[in-house]
């Protein structure tokens, strides 16, 4: 397994973002669900460069839709994430579980 | 739109990736309307909007310019990205008119020039022979070494002698020239006949037509080789091209010949005269009347080096079985692929050739040079195609389609050009052009043209191209074309250009100007004798006086008709000779001091002629010592010898160079017998051409002799040619059968003799005058474009109190820079490359320092103006004006 199989921190919060959204993953709901959760400000270029990086990972998969007033008549593209993307959050999650398995972080201390 | 910031969303709409726009700003239109408007003041509204596209400009993921992607539709083709380059070219060109033409018409006459030399190198000395296996055929010319004669004809005996004894040759055979009476049904026509061994033809590989060929044995000895074949040009115009000509009767010379076959066109032997006729085998030939050429075809693998050495061994045998006739014979081979050209003529072709080469060059360079200007002038624009992710291939492609739309129109106007150049080349250079009829455009010219349009527009358009702004795209974009001067690398650029422009204009400007020199040179040499108002004609004589035991009538003959001549008053002088004078070829013979040995340095050779009294007058020419011959002086076999004779100044220097020659006698041929006595020396003249040195002659009288065809010279009054009708009546008079032939005049053959001199001349002055308005072009352009780029500085200079002299010196001094540095590298290679020229030379040596000076300070000078003249405008710009434009 190679480096590229494990995902980047913003990486994997998009994909969340897509998971917990169900259909309604878009640019963005993505975005907004990201900067509700984590409460830190997120720029919309940000979300798509990290969507495009995921689409070519094979994580992801994209659907233009129709054009939209509300957009000023641009097509909205939604996401879904594909199983490969599934597999991989569980890979991160494994990793990260195997990674804080026996420690404790004394909040007066500090890591020892 | 509600409210939607226009400004942010437009650069946002810049500078994403195309493959995100749209969804990338529906999104953020979609959240701004539908959840941040809603919900916040305007103005926090806006600068949320603001803020997200600034920090996704930023946030994009490699932090440079949009990914380089070309632009096209989906589907595509290459082809159809190449007619989207070729119509932005055209547009864009058509958007310049001004540049467009400017470099259409450069390419033209660089592009036409090169065609039309083309056409004729082709044809003299590319096209394919007309012959099978051109490679296994030769000439064989006698050679007499310790002599220095290397391109001697053979006697008939030596041919056959040659003929018999070879190994090598599958064929070997001969042809000899002579004219024959034409008798037809109004008035009698004297042709060309050319005398065939029977193998002729089949030693070229060549099969007639129509009809056959001679048989193989139709020149043996007892034949009467009463057959003819005929040369096409002459089947078409007189049969009309009717193939029941083969099989009827023709009258030549009084006798009747059967025409058994009508031969193909080679340019070479076969249009060399109207008939050909047998050489038939003729024993009692004399073995010194060097009349016949001989050429032959090797056998299958015996090599040149074989049948050279075989031959040299005949040839020494027969120099000792005649020792008195072939002494120190040996042999020569031309190859014949050298038969259509003689080496200056090859010479002369390869310099023009290369002279449209240079001047091609020159076009390319002037072309290089306007797309770099003008490519730098469209900066911005590239630099905003290149943002917008245009490919740099792509936009290397779309320079290159604009040099390429300019070479392809420059070759198809280059190609209308060739055609007219052909046709006035056809008209002007008739005598100095072999196979001139032949030369035109053909598939393998119209390949040459397409190639150098295709070399021209890569030569041209690389550079430009290659020199795309595009590694700084930033600044580009932000400088714009408001630099001060420029590029710093693209303007050393323009000034090399400049300079290699200049180097080979000057380098042609040279040569130019040594033939130019050379020709001058050759119009102040005194041929020696008058040419004004001189008519010459030939007719032959009556067949009932050109017999030996006939010369009383033959002198009564010539007597009589020139008696007649002399009665019309606008007659001045008239007289005959037995050869052409400015002719093509000459008879000479060995001549020495009869008191002296036989050596290589007691003999000289020498012209013979007979002449008739009066001929020197005739011809302008003066007599130095002694007297002119009178019709007392006579030949065998009306007086035994010592013959009364004149010899040229030229023979006598070399003869006695100290002594006086009057009374002196000489042994001609080197036979016992003919002994000549001086009687009188004769101004010397250049029978040759006036290129070549004065002839030594030995003129004999004409009473005596029974040479046939006659020449004649006639001294008019006024127009030669309108004698032309009273020569006619005279003829009449006294032989209606005679045929006048060979009409022309003496200053037309001067001419003729230095046509092809001439037209080198012509052509290589065209060409390096074209060379250097092109390259003057150049040196402007460079120059106007720089000095428009600085106008502001010059304007805040002078503004500054610079005064404007010092200013318009440092500005001329600059720009004329690489142009004195080009002439510089030209001077050079001017001196390297002029040797070449020297065989085409006359009293001019290559290194003329005249020539080079001149040429040198012409392109200075001119470049100094070429320079002067924008620099002058610039300053000429109030400086408030130049600031303003700041």
């Amino acid at each position: 397994m190679g480096k590229g199989d494990y995902l980047g921190e913003f990486e994997q919060l998009v994909l969340l973002a897509l998971v917990r959204l169900g259909k309604q993953g878009y640019g963005m709901t993505v975005r907004r669900e990201l900067e509700a959760t984590s409460g830190r400000s997120v720029s919309i270029g940000s979300v798509y460069s990290t969507l495009d990086r995921l689409e070519n990972k094979g994580y992801l998969s994209s659907e233009h839709g129709d054009p939209e007033p509300v957009r000023g008549g641009r097509a909205r593209r939604t996401f879904q994430v594909k199983p490969e993307g599934v597999e991989a959050l569980a890979r991160s999650r494994e990793l990260l579980s195997k990674m804080w398995d026996g420690i404790v972080i004394d909040p007066d201390v500090g890591a020892p | 739109m509600s409210g939607v910031p226009r400004l942010a969303r437009w650069l946002l709409a810049t500078v994403v990736p195309k493959r995100h726009r749209d969804y990338l700003i529906g999104d953020l239109d979609e959240e701004y309307r539908r959840f941040i408007r809603p919900s916040r003041s305007t103005v926090s509204a806006y600068l949320w909007y603001w803020r997200q596209v600034l920090r996704s400009i930023g946030a994009r993921p490699s932090r440079r310019p949009a990914p380089i992607q070309t632009i096209r539709y989906k589907g595509d083709g290459i082809v159809m990205s190449l007619m989207m380059d070729l119509r932005f070219a055209l547009r864009g060109l058509l958007k310049a008119p001004g540049f467009t033409l400017v470099a259409v018409i450069t390419l033209t006459l660089g592009i036409g020039a090169n065609t039309a030399i083309f056409s004729v190198v082709y044809s003299v000395l590319l096209a394919p022979f007309p012959y099978e296996q051109p490679d296994r055929l030769f000439q064989i010319w006698g050679t007499k070494a310790e002599r220095g004669w290397f391109m001697n004809s053979l006697s008939e005996p030596n041919f056959w002698d040659f003929k018999e004894r070879n190994q090598s040759f599958q064929y070997l055979a001969a042809y000899g020239g002579s004219s024959v009476n034409l008798e037809g049904d109004e008035y009698a026509e004297r042709v060309r006949a050319g005398r065939l061994s029977a193998e002729f033809l089949r030693a070229l590989g060549v099969s007639p037509t129509l009809g056959r060929d001679f048989l193989p044995a139709e020149d043996d000895s007892g034949e009467d080789g009463r057959v003819v074949l005929l040369n096409n040009n002459f089947w078409r115009t007189r049969y009309g091209s009717d193939p029941d000509a083969v099989g009827s009767t023709i009258l030549l010379d009084g006798n009747a010949f059967t025409v058994i076959g009508v031969l193909p066109h080679d340019g070479i032997w076969l249009d060399q005269a109207h008939v050909f006729v047998p050489l038939v085998h003729d024993p009692s030939e004399q073995r010194n009347n060097n009349v016949l050429v001989m050429i032959g075809r090797l056998k299958d693998g015996v090599s040149e080096g074989a049948a050279y050495a075989d031959m040299e061994g005949i040839a020494r045998q027969l120099a000792e079985s005649y020792p008195e006739f072939n002494g120190g014979m040996g042999v020569n081979f031309a190859p014949s692929t050298r038969w259509r050209a003689d080496s200056d003529m090859r010479l002369a072709l390869w310099v023009l050739m290369g002279a449209v080469g240079f001047l091609l060059l020159i076009a390319c360079v002037n072309l290089a040079n306007l797309l770099l200007a003008r490519s730098t002038g469209k900066q911005r624009e590239t630099a905003v195609c290149a943002a917008l992710g245009a490919g740099r291939g792509r936009i290397f492609r779309r320079m290159l389609a604009e040099s390429v739309l300019i070479a392809c129109v420059g070759a198809t106007l280059g190609l209308v050009l060739a055609m007219v150049a052909v046709h006035l080349l056809k008209a002007l250079g008739a005598s100095a052009v072999p196979r001139v009829e032949e030369v035109g455009v053909n598939v393998w010219v119209l390949g040459f043209t397409l190639l150098t349009a295709v070399a021209t527009a890569v030569l041209s358009g690389l550079l430009p191209a290659f020199k795309a702004p595009f590694a700084n795209l930033v600044n580009e974009l932000r400088e714009g074309d408001r630099s001060v001067s420029g590029n710093r690398g693209q303007n050393r650029i323009r000034e090399v250009l400049v300079g290699a422009e200049v180097a080979l204009a000057l380098v042609l400007l040279v040569g130019a100007g040594l033939l130019v020199r050379s020709f001058g040179e050759l119009q102040k040499v005194d041929a020696g004798f008058d040419s004004e108002n001189r008519l010459t004609f030939a007719i032959n004589l009556p067949a009932a006086v050109s017999r030996e035991e006939e010369s009383e009538n033959t002198r009564l003959f010539l007597n009589e008709f020139l008696g007649r001549l002399r009665t019309f008053p606008q007659v001045r002088a008239a007289a005959a000779v037995n050869w052409k004078a400015l002719g093509a070829s000459t008879i000479n013979m060995a001549v020495r001091d009869i008191g002296r040995p036989s050596t290589e340095k007691s003999t000289f050779l020498a012209d013979w002629r007979y002449v008739t009294p009066g001929y020197f007058q005739t011809l302008g020419l003066s007599m130095v010592r002694g007297r002119d011959l009178t019709d007392q002086d006579r030949m065998y076999p009306l007086q035994a010898p010592p013959w009364n004779i004149v010899i040229s100044r030229a023979l006598a220097d070399e003869l006695w160079p100290t002594e006086d020659p009057i009374g002196r006698q000489v042994m001609m041929w080197e036979e016992e017998q003919a002994i000549g006595t001086v009687v009188g020396v004769v101004e010397s003249m250049r029978e040759r051409g006036p290129d070549r040195n004065p002839t030594r002659v030995v003129y004999m009288s004409y009473i005596g002799a029974t040479w046939s065809p006659v020449y004649f010279v006639v001294h008019t009054a006024g127009d030669p040619m309108s004698l032309i009708p009273m020569v006619r009546g005279i003829l009449a008079d006294l032989d209606s059968s005679l045929p006048i032939y060979e009409i022309g005049n003496l200053d037309d053959s001067l001419t003729n003799s230095v046509a092809g001199r001439r037209l080198n001349t012509l052509l290589l002055s065209a060409f390096s005058f074209v060379a250097l308005v092109l390259a003057l072009a150049g040196v402007y352009g460079v120059m106007a474009y720089s000095v428009a780029r600085r106008t502001s500085e010059i304007g805040v200079r002078v503004a500054l109190g610079a005064g404007p002299a010092k200013v318009l010196r440092q500005i001329v001094t600059g720009g004329v820079r690489p142009a004195l540095i080009g002439i510089g590298i030209g001077l050079v290679g001017a001196f390297g490359l002029s040797r070449f020229l020297s065989n085409l030379l006359f009293e001019i040596e290559p290194t003329d320092p005249v020539t080079y000076l001149t040429v040198a300070s012409v392109l200075a000078i001119a470049a100094v103006v070429a320079c002067y003249l924008p620099a002058r405008r610039a300053l000429g710009v109030s400086p408030v004006d130049a600031l303003r434009e700041e």
